[in-house]
C-alpha cells in the first residue's frame, strides 16, 4: 500500500512538472497576456500599438455618439481594430450608424448581417453601404455606414488625411 | 477556414502526442519497471488520447463560451500556429518547413510501413489449413492450466516451410501455424506458441489493434504516433511472451521456441546467400531478427505473473488533465 501511494506521489508530480514545463515554454515565448483573435474593451488605452489604431477620427458628424459604443482589436493572427459608432442621444434616429475598422477578411463577429456587405455591396443591409479608403500613412480602412451621402463622403476624407502614426 | 482547422489539428496533434510520449517514458522511472502489459497500455494511450482529447475539445468549443473553454490552458496552440504563420520575424518559414518536412516524412513512413503490408499479405496458403491433433492437445493442455478457461479460437495448420504463428480474424479469430514451425517445436514449445497467441486474444486481439491502427491512421503525420504505435507493437509481443509464461508455468519453453525461431532465422538467411536477397527482404528479415533478439532478452527479466494494472486506472485522468491543457 504504501509503495502504490509513493508510486501515485511520483506520478502526479512527474505530471505536474510536464505540465508546469509546457506552460513555462508557451508563457516565455509567447507572452502572458497574448490571445488570438478579437478582444472587445471599453477604452481607448487598452488596445495594444501592435493593433496599429490610429485613434479619433478627424471628422465625425455631430449628430453621432462619442465615445464608439463598441471597441475591439486584435494582435494576432495579424493587427485589426473595429469601433461601431451609434446616433448621439439627442438625434432622432438610433441604432448603430456606422462601422469602422480594419482586417475585412476575418471582422468581428459582432458586425453580423454587416460581414456579407464588406465583400459585396450587393450584400448590404437595407440603407448600409460600404466604402474603403487608403489613408496617407497607407493603411486601408473599411467603412461601413448607413450615413447621408454627403456625410459619408466627408468622414472618408478625414480618414484619408490620417497620416502615420509616429515611432 | 478548413485549412486552419487542419494546421490546428496537426500541431495540437504533435504537440500532445509529442508530451504524451514524454510522461511514458518519464513514468517508467516514477513507478519503477513495470510489467510489458502495463508499458503496452501506456502506449495505447499515446494514440487514444491525442485524438479523444482533440474531439472533446472541439465540442467543449461549441457547448461552452470562449471564457469557459480558454481557462486551464498550458500551451494556447493558436498563439503557437499564428507566431508561426505570423509576418515580422524571420522564424515562420523555416519552422513551416520543418514542421512540413516532417509530417511528410511520416505519412510516408505510415504508408510504407503500415499500409502497404496489409495489401501484400499472402492469404492463399491459409485457405488449404487443416486442424491438427497436435495442435488441439496444446489447446487442452492450456486450457487445463487456465483452470477451465476455454480458448476461444480454432487451431488450423497449413503449409509453409517458414515458422510463423499468427492470429486471423476480428470477431472469431483462427490461430494459423505453419507446417514448418509444427515440425521445429516439441510439445512444451507449442504450448507457449499457443497461449502466446492466446495471450493476443486476452490483450484485445486483432479487433482492438485494428482500433489501434485506425487512431494511428488518423495521425497518420504525427512522428510522436509513428514512435508510439511501433513501440506498442514491440512491446505488446512481450507482453504475450510474459502472460504466456504465466499461462504455461514453462518460461523456458517460450524462450527456447524463440530461440529456435531465430536460429532458423539466421540460417535462412545464409543458406539464401546475400546477393540474392532482395534489398526489401533483408530489411525486413533484420528487423524481424532484431525484434525477436529483443524478445529473447526481455523474456529473460520479465514478470511471469497475471499482468496488475490497477495503477494505469489512476494515472488514466492524469494524462487527460496534462493534454486537455494544450490546445
Amino acid at each position: 500500500m504504501k509503495i502504490m501511494a509513493k508510486r501515485i506521489l511520483l506520478s502526479v508530480l512527474w505530471t505536474a512538472c510536464l505540465g508546469i514545463g509546457i506552460f513555462a515554454f508557451d508563457r516565455i515565448f509567447l507572452g502572458a497576456r497574448e490571445t488570438v483573435g478579437w478582444i472587445q474593451t471599453s477604452k481607448f488605452g487598452e488596445i495594444p500599438p501592435k493593433a496599429q489604431f490610429f485613434g479619433v477620427p478627424p471628422y465625425l458628424p455631430r449628430f453621432l455618439g462619442w465615445p464608439p459604443q463598441r471597441i475591439f482589436y486584435r494582435t494576432l493572427p495579424s493587427a485589426g481594430w473595429w469601433i461601431e459608432l451609434g446616433f448621439s442621444a439627442d438625434s432622432q434616429k438610433r441604432g448603430p450608424a456606422l462601422w469602422i475598422g480594419t482586417a475585412p477578411e476575418s471582422p468581428p463577429a459582432e458586425l453580423g448581417d454587416l460581414i456579407p456587405c464588406l465583400r459585396e455591396e450587393a450584400s448590404c443591409p437595407k440603407g448600409w453601404h460600404s466604402l474603403s479608403v487608403l489613408t496617407a500613412g497607407g493603411q486601408k480602412i473599411e467603412v461601413l455606414t448607413r450615413l447621408e451621402a454627403m456625410e459619408s463622403a466627408r468622414l472618408i476624407e478625414g480618414l484619408r488625411r490620417i497620416q502615420p502614426a509616429q515611432k | 477556414m478548413w485549412t486552419h482547422w487542419v494546421a490546428s489539428f496537426l500541431l495540437t496533434n504533435f504537440v500532445q502526442g509529442a508530451l504524451a510520449l514524454v510522461w511514458c517514458a518519464g513514468l517508467r522511472g516514477a513507478v519503477g519497471a513495470r510489467s510489458y502489459a502495463f508499458r503496452a497500455r501506456l502506449l495505447e494511450w499515446v494514440l487514444i488520447f491525442p485524438v479523444f482529447v482533440f474531439v472533446l475539445q472541439q465540442v467543449a468549443q461549441q457547448i461552452f463560451s470562449a471564457q469557459t473553454a480558454d481557462s486551464f490552458v498550458f500551451a494556447r496552440i493558436d498563439l503557437w500556429l499564428a507566431s508561426i504563420s505570423g509576418e515580422g520575424h524571420g522564424l515562420g518559414f523555416p519552422i513551416k518547413l520543418a514542421l512540413g518536412f516532417l509530417w511528410t516524412l511520416t505519412t510516408l513512413i505510415f504508408v510504407v510501413q503500415e499500409v502497404a503490408p496489409l495489401f501484400a499479405r499472402q492469404t492463399g496458403a491459409l485457405q488449404t489449413s487443416v486442424p491438427h491433433p497436435r495442435l488441439e492437445q496444446s489447446k487442452l493442455r492450456i486450457c487445463k492450466n487456465l483452470s477451465g478457461v476455454t480458448l476461444a479460437f480454432a487451431v488450423r495448420v497449413y503449409e509453409e516451410e517458414g515458422l510463423n504463428a499468427f492470429l486471423k480474424g476480428l470477431f472469431r479469430p483462427v490461430l494459423y501455424v505453419s507446417s514448418g514451425l509444427m515440425s521445429k517445436l516439441n510439445d512444451e514449445e507449442l504450448d507457449a506458441v499457443l497461449g502466446h497467441e492466446w495471450a493476443h486474444l486476452y490483450y484485445g486481439g486483432p479487433l482492438r489493434m485494428l482500433v489501434i491502427w485506425f487512431l494511428r491512421a488518423l495521425q497518420a503525420a504525427n512522428p510522436a504516433a509513428l514512435i508510439a504505435f511501433r513501440s506498442l507493437v514491440e512491446t505488446r509481443e512481450k507482453a504475450c511472451d510474459e502472460l504466456a509464461g504465466w499461462i504455461t508455468k514453462n518460461p523456458e519453453a517460450m524462450l527456447s521456441a524463440l530461440r529456435k525461431t531465430q536460429v532458423a532465422d539466421l540460417s535462412k538467411a545464409v543458406a539464401s546467400g546475400a546477393p540474392k536477397v532482395g534489398a526489401r527482404e533483408e530489411i525486413i528479415r533484420r528487423g524481424e531478427a532484431l525484434s525477436l533478439q529483443e524478445r529473447v532478452a526481455a523474456i529473460q527479466l520479465a514478470e511471469f505473473d497475471r499482468p496488475n494494472m490497477g495503477l494505469t486506472w489512476v494515472l488514466l485522468p492524469m494524462l487527460a488533465l496534462l493534454l486537455w491543457g494544450i490546445r
